[in-house]
């Protein structure tokens, strides 16, 4: 019987030499060690031409890579947009690094880069806001959340949640997120179409039923980075759909993406050949089963316990 | 560390926008309230925010200095590292005998990963996935049972010293001297982590944020008497120099954060990392790190 050898996860990190790209450096070390990753660094210097300052800067910025089994440094023409785009089609991308921009305290008058990632069809991107705490890029992966927003019938993001937390033997929790509402009555309507056990069978399906938490959760936006603290999330896995709006001057990451307390990985829910499978590195150090997850593979799916938080309702008007 | 002669506006406006924008409107409110609308009892007498303001300067100062020197003293402690680094491997090159260079590169290598390593530490980030690039599979292995890695490795090099000993490859007298250098090593890294560890007082952090805040707020009733509507101007100006010099000691009180204002680590192990390999005649000498848009890690 022949086995095929899994090829190593890419990853392919954008950037632009800024503060939160070198924040980003420690996550992607210990990324490095979890599992078996082929570190990509890309900085796209647009029209201007290339020059030695250019190629410094890139080699000079997280140079400790070049030990990381196959990092490749790539300075390409053009917007970071397209830059992606050339390297999808000479070959595989699992994962975009794309960490917020330097807050300008200024408005932007055009789509932001993050929102123009995400809406690419097909490429997961890990990304984090000013909202998560230095410290939380330096733990190692123990509990991974996955987002599902009520009314959506895209459900990627449970998958490759699934398999990374199987990958990394973490705990893995389930949290439904109710779109705004200003009336009780429409959390009522919406309460009767919540179905815990699609989720839960998903989970199963995608081969981490037992890394699954007992409690399913649900939540509002607003109160999600709450709900994110009181789980301890080290990663929250969202549908992209959930996580951009439109606003007049073109696209955005909604606001309550930048204040979760841990970085999150945007998914589009609708794409089913999104797929991943995770080699583990060979040479880490093997992870102990959390002694809080129970063997969700043992218990039926009725029993699952839904618990609700929800901001107070506002009046209308 | 900031190596560039100036910062451009678009790393310094996020960081002070926001509180010198809410203090120009304030200022502006009080001078428009003095001025237009009769409001005289909002003027201050000017001697007290004075004396405030020059107490504040002392402590600030101060606080200042405080956390310059620890700044400092870092810079100081990596520049022992390099040195003691050249020192160690001149002596494994040297002072081993024996044809074979195996042993004494092997404690060339260590001394590298070691360096690279104390960087991962102070930074907090995971050593592993580079020291699989640089040592074999069980030796990264067995440091995986060190929490303080960078130890682990001094460790594992005394254990090497040891054994050239009691192979009569290093007489007592040689590996004295090596050994010291490895102390000195241990001690370099525990005055850093002493300084990693060891914040200042946070009475230096609380007292200096709170009192700058009132002194700005307190300061257009001082001022508006005497400048009218310009009163916003020169408030806010005077503002920003508290606020700077209050932030500046925030800034570079901890070395070894992962910020802009670190010791330049990245930079500085790799020069070792270069200096050594040449010193063992190595053929794979890494690229010096530069700085990055006027930046150095």
């Amino acid at each position: 019987m022949t086995t095929t050898a899994v090829r190593p996860f890419e990853v392919l990190f954008l950037t632009n030499f800024s503060d939160s790209c070198f924040r980003a450096i420690p996550a992607l070390a210990q990324l490095g060690d979890e599992i078996d990753l082929r570190l990509t660094i890309l900085h796209a210097h647009g029209d201007a031409p290339r020059t030695r300052v250019m190629e410094t800067n890139l080699n000079s910025f997280f140079p400790e890579a070049d030990h990381y089994n196959g990092c490749r440094r790539l300075l390409v023409p053009g917007t970071p947009l397209e830059a992606v785009r050339q390297i999808r089609a000479d070959g595989p991308v699992d994962l975009v690094v794309a960490p917020a921009g330097d807050p300008l305290s200024l408005p932007r008058f055009r789509s932001s880069l993050r929102s123009r990632l995400v809406r690419e069809p097909g490429i997961p991107m890990w990304t984090f806001g000013g909202g998560t705490p230095v410290r939380r890029l330096f733990r190692t992966t123990g509990t991974v959340v996955c987002c599902v927003e009520v009314g959506r019938s895209g459900r990627s993001q449970i998958r490759l949640a699934s398999e990374y937390a199987r990958t990394l033997n973490a705990t893995l929790h389930l949290v439904q997120v109710l779109p705004e509402i200003d009336e009780h009555s429409l959390f009522l309507a919406y309460a009767d179409r919540c179905d815990t056990h699609d989720l839960v069978a998903a989970v199963q399906r995608a081969g981490a039923g037992n890394m699954l938490a007992p409690r399913v959760r649900m939540t509002d936006r607003r109160r999600l980075p709450d709900l994110l603290r009181e789980c301890d999330a080290d990663i929250v896995f969202l549908d992209s759909q959930h996580a951009v709006e439109r606003q007049w001057l073109g696209f955005r990451m909604r606001s309550f993406v930048d204040l979760l307390p841990c970085p999150a990985v945007c998914v589009d829910g609708d794409r089913k050949d999104v797929r991943w499978r995770i080699p583990t590195n060979p040479t880490a150090a093997p992870a102990s089963r959390r002694p809080e997850v129970s063997d969700w593979a043992e218990q039926p799916a009725e029993e699952a316990e839904v618990s609700v938080m929800l901001s107070p309702v506002t009046d209308a008007g | 560390m900031i190596v560039r002669d100036h910062l451009p506006l678009r790393r310094v406006w996020p960081r002070v926008s926001r509180r010198l924008g809410l203090l120009f409107l304030f200022d502006l409110t009080i001078a428009v309230l003095y001025a237009k609308s009769g409001l005289t009892f909002l003027s201050l007498p000017s001697l007290p925010l004075g004396l405030m303001g020059a107490a504040l300067s002392i402590f600030l100062a101060f606080r200042t200095n405080s956390s310059y020197d620890r700044w400092w003293e870092a810079r100081r402690l990596w520049g022992s590292l390099v040195n003691e680094s050249r020192s160690f491997t001149r002596q494994a090159l040297t002072l081993v005998d024996g044809v074979a260079n195996d042993e004494r590169n092997d404690l060339v290598e260590w001394q590298i990963a070691y360096v690279h390593s104390l960087r991962c530490h102070l930074r907090g980030q995971n050593p592993f996935p580079e020291l699989s690039g640089r040592l074999s599979t069980d030796k990264v292995a067995a440091l995986r049972a060190h929490q303080n890695v960078p130890l682990g490795l001094l460790l594992q090099a005394a254990h090497r010293l040891r054994r050239l000993f009691d192979a009569g490859r290093v007489d007592s007298f040689r590996l004295v001297h090596l050994d010291s250098t490895l102390t000195r090593l241990c001690d370099i890294q525990g005055a850093c982590e002493r300084i990693k560890h060891t914040p200042l007082p946070r009475q230096y952090e609380y007292f200096p944020r709170m009192l700058v805040s009132t002194y700005c707020v307190l300061l257009p009733f001082g001022l508006v008497e005497g400048m009218g509507l310009m009163t916003p101007l020169a408030s806010t100006l005077v503002s920003f120099i508290f606020l700077s010099l209050e932030s500046i000691g925030r800034d570079i009180e901890a070395p070894f954060e992962n910020t802009v204002h670190d010791t330049p680590m990245s930079q500085l192990s790799r020069t070792i990392e270069i200096n050594l390999r040449e010193a063992m005649g190595d053929s794979r000498v890494p690229r010096a790190v530069g700085h990055v848009d006027g930046f150095v890690y």
